[in-house]
């Protein structure tokens, strides 16, 4: 007997002795972990999952979050008998009857486009350029008012000489021309026309109603979005004028379509898993005492969630649920543990025999599984780095009950350990015949990565089940394009700081991307300095050409056959104007809130500027640069952007994961074709998953990423078994890792019949990574023994 | 351009002087209001097309005399239209299903327009369509509906804001009930629109083009 086995006899000699201590101590260890981890602070905040690079990123995303509609609901009607403006009212008026929103738009705020109109003719001092003061001696001269008075007295004889009337009696020098222009490039952004005080589609057959969502929770806090929901159907439910149809585009759909997908999924898969498990251990180990082996994951996953919970402050729901999933995989050092001590027992021998034949690859296996784990630790990404060491961890925690528990539960009345190891039989693994296995999986992988795309859109993450895609594309079909687009946020200190930043970065854009549609409300709330310079230009033009003006105007009237007091209100109005600055408040006084509110956040503090097209993203660094307190967004460069981080992530730690499990299998074997041998299920499990990926055009997203460190520490385990079997004289291996595989694709690979995107990805990456892993550890590896 | 661009909003007022094309097409003698509504929803299936001449008399306070005007329509069912005016200015659209043409000669204005791309003429449309097809449950949810007398029904818009513009609507039934002789449009300052129709021509086939 060797020095090591006395110390492995002795020591499971006095942890039998104090068998009831140690359980007493795990309970007490795990009734703690389950203390602590109830305490945890949870966060949903996808954050978590955003690379720490570059601050921009992030920067970014919660920028986007705050975009013209993005955190709203947004309510399309549509009546077929032709009582639409009713129908809008009714739905209006059943949501504002409900506890779930606020700040019901049906318009935009003014109660008819008269009404705006009249307000904007009232602004036009604050607004006017120079090209527009310019314009204005066009639009007052003697031939240019004659020509006006015509058309007035044209649309007079029109069909629509009753809309005509007002206008003409308020502005016959049509000088609200100047203030539709400016307001055009504010709600260009959609499809939407305003008729009788409310948002139409062009064609006139959709009403759209903005709603905000009455709870500070955020949109897609469940609770919250469930009852959005619930509140959203009840105001359907009554007063609706017939042929009434109603869809909503909200987060609140997505959060709740997410929620019931994945409690659908469970209820569907976990039943499917447990009686798989309990089958397989029923036919493998017919003995109560197995059902130990299914604690250690849950201890081990306890423990690790109590452990990162000292460690950080709030942790992601997507880690620990994922985290706590992922570290299944240590039943298997459980079970090869169950399976040598009780062969051992059932021989005669001693349980240390039992361990001692297996301490070394099961060892092995963890540190491998650690070092793929350790891998992402380099990760960019701050949830990918939560999760790597929640499965450290979670398996070193698997290892020790493994190792302690596990031989416990049977009783050893033999503490002799017997005949030692047998002795590496003078079976070879020739590293050629090694090396060429694995490097026909390389090349697969090689081959068919290449073809694999990544997608780093986190909307991909969720799930959007069929009516959520018909209503968005019914939304684009009506309202245009949902995302393509940049934002510029411009912020500021206050109000009137935020609006003059937004006034920059207009004019930046304007002069730097001029065949790209600008939406901004800039042009009609300017900073102060711009309304100041307007307001000079607007009185010095009247104050040198009223008389002339509106002799012009009296002169071209009286030929045209209007009434001699006809156009005195407009005089009164020019002659009277004197407006103060206009800020955000006031112009929304002015019934403007409806397209103000689109574009501005944090009481005006932040305002927002859209940029339709392909925008070149030098120059919005430059825009950046020049203009202080602006930042570009736009989810198109986010996406690439992370994509990139995504892809460098992938590569970084596939390198690392190798280096390290190398380095663990040189310390373990000491012999190059035992050590490539041992990763050619990894490779295979690489490779499985690159074939089906590229073939299935499946493509990779973050939970596809976060599976790997799964696959190939499990790989890598069972090369070590199974090439540890094969130079050893023993059996008990393979029988060991197909147990363990067909636990893991149990517990798992169940998840690709999932409907949720993240499970799915999850159960498809282990399905096909687990076995084509298990195929070539069992098939592979015994071919390239030499006997 | 802009004006007509931006003043979309005012189709539902501009649809109300429309009223007479659909009553002159529907409007049928009748001893009382729901007698001569329903033979209206009877008869108006019947009419195929329309053509009359019609003669407008605007008495708007901001000009000095009555502004006179003069034109035609051509109406075929379910969605074709012309509507011309031949004095005092030549003006007028048509509507061909989906699209047609605009012109105003004083502003030099003569384009092709789709539904889409003009909210106004699709307004006038969306109009056209409701009351040549007599949907009297969508009438009635806009109008309070009386008979004055034997042959004169009178509108009065229910929209408030409506009702601001126009304070009630009254159309002449004719002699022998078969068609409506003239439309009168109140505003609530006291101005007043009438229209008369004349040369009435019932269900006779006209050459698509005219609607182009």
């Amino acid at each position: 007997m060797t020095k090591k086995d006395c110390i492995i006899q002795r020591t499971y000699k006095l942890l039998q002795k104090y068998r009831s201590i140690i359980f007493g101590v795990i309970a007490c260890v795990f009734i703690f972990s389950v203390f602590k981890t109830s305490n945890i602070n949870v966060t949903q905040n996808i954050e978590v999952m955003l690379p720490d690079k570059g601050e921009r990123l992030t920067t970014s995303y919660n920028l986007l979050q705050n975009t013209p509609l993005a955190k709203k609901t947004i309510i399309t009607v549509s009546n077929d008998k032709d009582m639409l403006n009713e129908a809008i009212d009714a739905v209006a008026e059943n949501l504002e009857n409900t506890s779930a929103f606020k700040n019901i738009l049906k318009g935009p705020g003014s109660d008819n486009a008269l009404n705006l109109l009249m307000e904007g003719f009232l602004i036009l001092p604050n607004i006017i350029s120079e090209k527009d003061a310019e314009y204005l001696h066009t639009l007052t001269s003697e031939t240019t008012i004659d020509s006006i008075m015509s058309r007035n007295l044209s649309r007079l004889s029109s069909p629509a000489w009753l809309g005509y009337k007002q206008i003409i009696e308020n502005d016959p020098l049509e000088l609200y021309s100047l203030f539709f222009k400016k307001l055009y490039s504010a709600v260009s952004f959609m499809d939407v026309v305003v008729d009788n005080g409310r948002f139409k589609s062009k064609d006139g057959k959709y009403g759209m109603i903005i709603a905000d969502s009455a709870s500070d929770s955020s949109i897609t806090d469940i609770k919250n979005a469930s009852h959005i929901i619930k509140s959203y159907n009840k105001a359907l439910e009554n007063n609706l004028p017939e042929g009434t149809e109603v869809f909503m585009i909200s987060h609140a759909s997505y959060s709740v379509a997410n929620a019931k997908t994945i409690i659908k999924d469970l209820r569907t898969i976990v039943p499917i898993s447990v009686i798989i498990l309990i089958s397989l251990f029923l036919i493998f180990f017919r003995n109560k005492h197995s059902a130990i082996l299914l604690f250690v994951p849950i201890f081990a996953a306890t423990l690790s969630a109590a452990i990162i919970s000292s460690l950080y402050k709030d942790i992601s729901g997507i880690v620990i649920g994922f985290s706590s999933v992922l570290l299944g995989i240590t039943v298997d050092y459980a079970i090869h543990v169950y399976i040598s001590v009780k062969n051992a027992v059932n021989s005669g021998y001693g349980i240390s025999y039992g361990v001692k034949n297996i301490i070394k690859p099961v060892f092995f296996s963890a540190v491998t599984s650690m070092a793929a784990f350790s891998a992402l630790l380099t990760s960019n990404i701050e949830g990918i780095r939560q999760f790597a060491l929640f499965g450290i961890a979670g398996i070193t925690s698997g290892l020790i009950i493994s190792l302690s528990i596990i031989p416990l539960v049977f009783t050893d009345k033999k503490i002799c350990a017997g005949s030692d190891l047998p002795e590496k039989s003078n079976k070879q693994i020739p590293a050629a015949k090694a090396t060429i296995s694995l490097c026909i999986f390389a090349a697969i992988i090689f081959i068919f990565s290449s073809k694999i795309h990544i997608n780093a859109d986190f909307k991909n993450l969720g799930y959007i089940s069929d009516e959520i895609r018909a209503n968005e594309r019914k939304y684009t079909e009506i309202w245009g394009k949902m995302r393509d687009f940049t934002v510029i946020f411009s912020t500021g200190a206050t109000e009137a700081s935020a609006r003059a930043s937004n006034e920059k970065a207009t004019y930046f854009l304007y002069k730097n991307f001029p065949a790209l549609e600008i939406v901004t409300i800039s042009n009609i709330l300017p900073s102060d300095a711009s309304q100041k310079k307007s307001i000079d230009l607007w009185n010095s033009f009247w104050h040198e050409n009223m008389i002339t003006v509106f002799s012009e105007l009296n002169k071209s009237a009286e030929a045209h056959g209007f009434s001699e007091n006809t156009f005195n209100k407009f005089k009164k109005n020019i002659r009277e104007l004197k407006p103060p600055i206009l800020t955000l408040d006031s112009i929304n006084e002015k019934g403007f809130a409806g397209i103000t509110n689109l574009f501005t956040s944090n009481q005006g503090k932040v305002y927002m500027t859209l940029l339709y097209g392909d925008a070149s993203n030098d120059k919005l660094v430059k825009l950046e640069q020049e203009v202080e307190n602006t930042t570009a967004a736009s989810f198109k460069n986010f996406n690439i952007e992370l994509a990139g981080i995504m892809r460098d992530d992938i590569i970084m730690f596939c390198t690392i994961a190798l280096l390290s499990i190398i380095t663990t299998l040189i310390i373990l074997f000491r012999n190059a074709g035992e050590v490539i041998s041992s990763l050619i299920p990894a490779a295979a499990g690489l490779a499985g998953i690159s074939v089906v990926f590229a073939l299935f055009n499946i493509e990779v997203n973050l939970f596809h990423i976060v599976s790997l460190p799964l696959i190939i520490g499990l790989a890598t385990d069972y090369g070590i078994f199974i090439t540890t079997e094969s130079i050893h004289e023993k059996n008990t291996a393979r029988r060991g890792v197909l147990l363990c595989g067909a636990t893991t694709i149990a517990g798992f690979g169940v998840l690709i019949l999932a409907q949720h995107p993240s499970l799915h990805a999850i159960g498809i990456t282990v399905m096909t990574g687990i076995i084509s892993a298990i195929a070539a550890a069992v098939v592979i590896i015994p071919l390239t023994v030499k006997k | 351009m802009q004006l007509v661009k931006s003043s979309f909003l005012l189709i539902k007022i501009l649809t109300v002087t429309l009223l007479f094309t659909a009553a002159y097409t529907q409007c049928y003698a009748a001893k009382d209001y729901e007698t001569l509504l329903s033979e209206i929803e009877k008869n108006v299936k019947d009419i195929k097309t329309v053509k009359s001449f019609f003669s407008e008399e605007k008495h708007i306070s901001m000009l000095k005399k009555p502004l006179i005007s003069e034109g035609f329509f051509i109406f075929e069912a379910p969605d074709r239209l012309r509507w011309e005016y031949t004095k005092p200015y030549s003006s007028g659209f048509t509507l061909n299903e989906t699209s047609g043409t605009l012109w105003d000669s004083s502003q030099n204005i003569h384009k092709k327009y789709t539904l889409q791309s003009d909210p106004l003429i699709s307004g006038i449309a969306k109009q056209l369509i409701l009351w040549t097809s007599f949907n009297r449950k969508a009438i009635e949810s806009d109008y309070h509906i009386k008979l004055d007398g034997s042959k004169i029904l009178e509108l009065t818009p229910i929209n408030e804001a409506t009702r601001n513009i126009v304070s009630k609507i009254r159309l002449s039934v004719s002699e022998n009930t078969d068609s409506v002789d003239s439309v009168e449009i109140y505003e609530k300052n006291g101005d007043y629109m009438s229209i008369k129709f004349y040369n009435k021509e019932f269900n006779i086939s006209y050459d698509k083009a005219i609607f182009e």
